[in-house]
């Protein structure tokens, strides 16, 4: 009797083991997701586990979830997670990010130019786009000088306003760079907006909203 | 017995549940009443609709949908609608041939109905546009020099909510003062929303060649 006894509680607890084996192995495998990563001219990519609507200036706060250098499939933690990516040079700009595992299976990180770069490739790209401009309005562009001109994102993008020389208005214009010609994206206007252009960056179309006058 | 017919309950309770997961709930208003609304190619079954106003409620997927009004000898309306920014659609067909008109002449309950469904599909516009566009409530603005006002888009046929900021100023010096304007007073960045300006004579507009 007793020998049965105890073979009935030693097949409990195994059972009761087996079990709570099985439990734990399923909340592990439920608890990840398979995320793909895309990363261009990054060279660092941090993932910080974050509550819901985290703020990507708390990043200095806490120490990397997870840390990842190169394209892939990767299986993380469920969750939000926030993120900075760190670009392969000075060339680029460092890019913070938010995301939602339950949403965003794909994370395509590609930094823009930085300042600097894109300052430096104005300064090659000016004479291209005043030759775009005169070509396209070649009556109207005698009236006119470009100023306040800037390039956006990876350098084929440019934003700046058509300064008068009789009084009238002050214009904004933006031209992007296609197959080495740039082109009109918005007429030239008083105010350009994302609601009449709404396949222009809106990065571009805010900035040159900031009136420098 | 009884238990078998708690069982039944609870079953069809848990399938009506489960049919409407993933799903919003969509009124149509909708003339003439004997007309055949389609959501997305399916024909939606109902009763024919005498009344003055016809209204269904259907509940449809969440995301894009195109519903259509169909009646012989009557225009097909046909809509576009996100049932993530509205769950209200109006849908009206007008006669398309002498037949049609005959028979909107010869049946008063059908002009009622198209009356009573034109004047919802307005109201209907009205709250869209005070929700999309809420500072619509504080215009116009008088200020020194400069009206702001809003009306039409020049983009409103493919987007017909669409709202423009107008602004009347005879000077570039008080078009830029009611720039600021929008921006401190309405809170609206020129970004964000079209800015038509009266008086304002642009010489670069469809120029490009």
């Amino acid at each position: 009797m007793r020998i049965i006894n105890k073979k009935y509680i030693l097949l409990i607890i195994i059972t009761a083991f087996l079990a709570l084996l099985t439990v734990f192995g399923i909340s592990y495998l439920t608890s990840k997701t398979k995320i793909t990563i895309e990363l261009q001219n990054v060279s660092e990519l941090r993932l910080y586990e974050s509550k819901k609507g985290g703020d990507p200036s708390e990043l200095q706060k806490q120490e990397p979830s997870v840390n990842i250098n190169k394209s892939g499939e990767y299986n993380i933690t469920k969750g939000y997670y926030i993120y900075e990516a760190q670009p392969v040079s000075n060339e680029y700009e460092t890019v913070k990010g938010s995301f939602n595992t339950k949403e965003d299976k794909n994370l395509k990180i590609q930094p823009n130019y930085s300042n600097e770069k894109l300052k430096s490739l104005y300064s090659s790209e000016i004479s291209a786009i005043q030759l775009a401009l005169n070509t396209n309005y070649p009556n109207q562009m005698k009236d006119y000088k470009i100023d306040y001109g800037k390039l956006y994102i990876d350098g084929s993008w440019f934003a700046g306003y058509l300064i008068p020389n009789n009084g009238t208005d002050n214009l904004q214009v933006i031209m992007h760079k296609k197959g080495g010609v740039w082109e009109v994206k918005a007429t030239p206007n008083i105010t350009i907006s994302k609601a009449q252009y709404p396949e222009i960056p809106y990065k571009v179309i805010e900035s040159v909203n900031v009136r420098p006058f | 017995m009884g238990f078998v017919f708690i069982s039944i309950i609870i079953v069809i309770g848990i399938f009506t549940m489960l049919s409407k997961v993933g799903k919003t709930s969509l009124s149509i208003t909708y003339a003439p009443g004997d007309a055949d609304i389609v959501i997305d190619g399916k024909k939606i079954k109902r009763n024919r609709c005498t009344e003055d106003v016809c209204v269904k409620k259907v509940n449809v997927k969440k995301g894009i949908q195109n519903i259509s009004l169909n009646m012989v000898n009557f225009n097909t309306d046909t809509k576009r609608i996100n049932t993530n920014e509205t769950n209200e659609v109006v849908l009206i067909s007008t006669p398309s041939n002498p037949a049609g008109e005959k028979y909107y002449k010869d049946n008063e309950y059908v002009q009622q109905q198209i009356q009573n469904a034109s004047s919802a599909e307005f109201d209907i516009g009205s709250k869209n546009i005070s929700q999309k566009y809420p500072f619509i409530d504080k215009l116009n603005i008088y200020g020194g020099g400069y009206t702001i006002g809003y009306g039409a888009s020049s983009y409103s046929k493919r987007d017909p909510d669409s709202v423009a900021i107008y602004i009347e100023a005879s000077e570039p010096e008080y078009r830029e003062k009611a720039i600021e304007a929008i921006v401190s007073e309405l809170g609206v960045s020129p970004a964000d929303i079209e800015i038509i300006y009266n008086n304002f004579y642009n010489p670069f507009k469809e120029q490009v060649q």
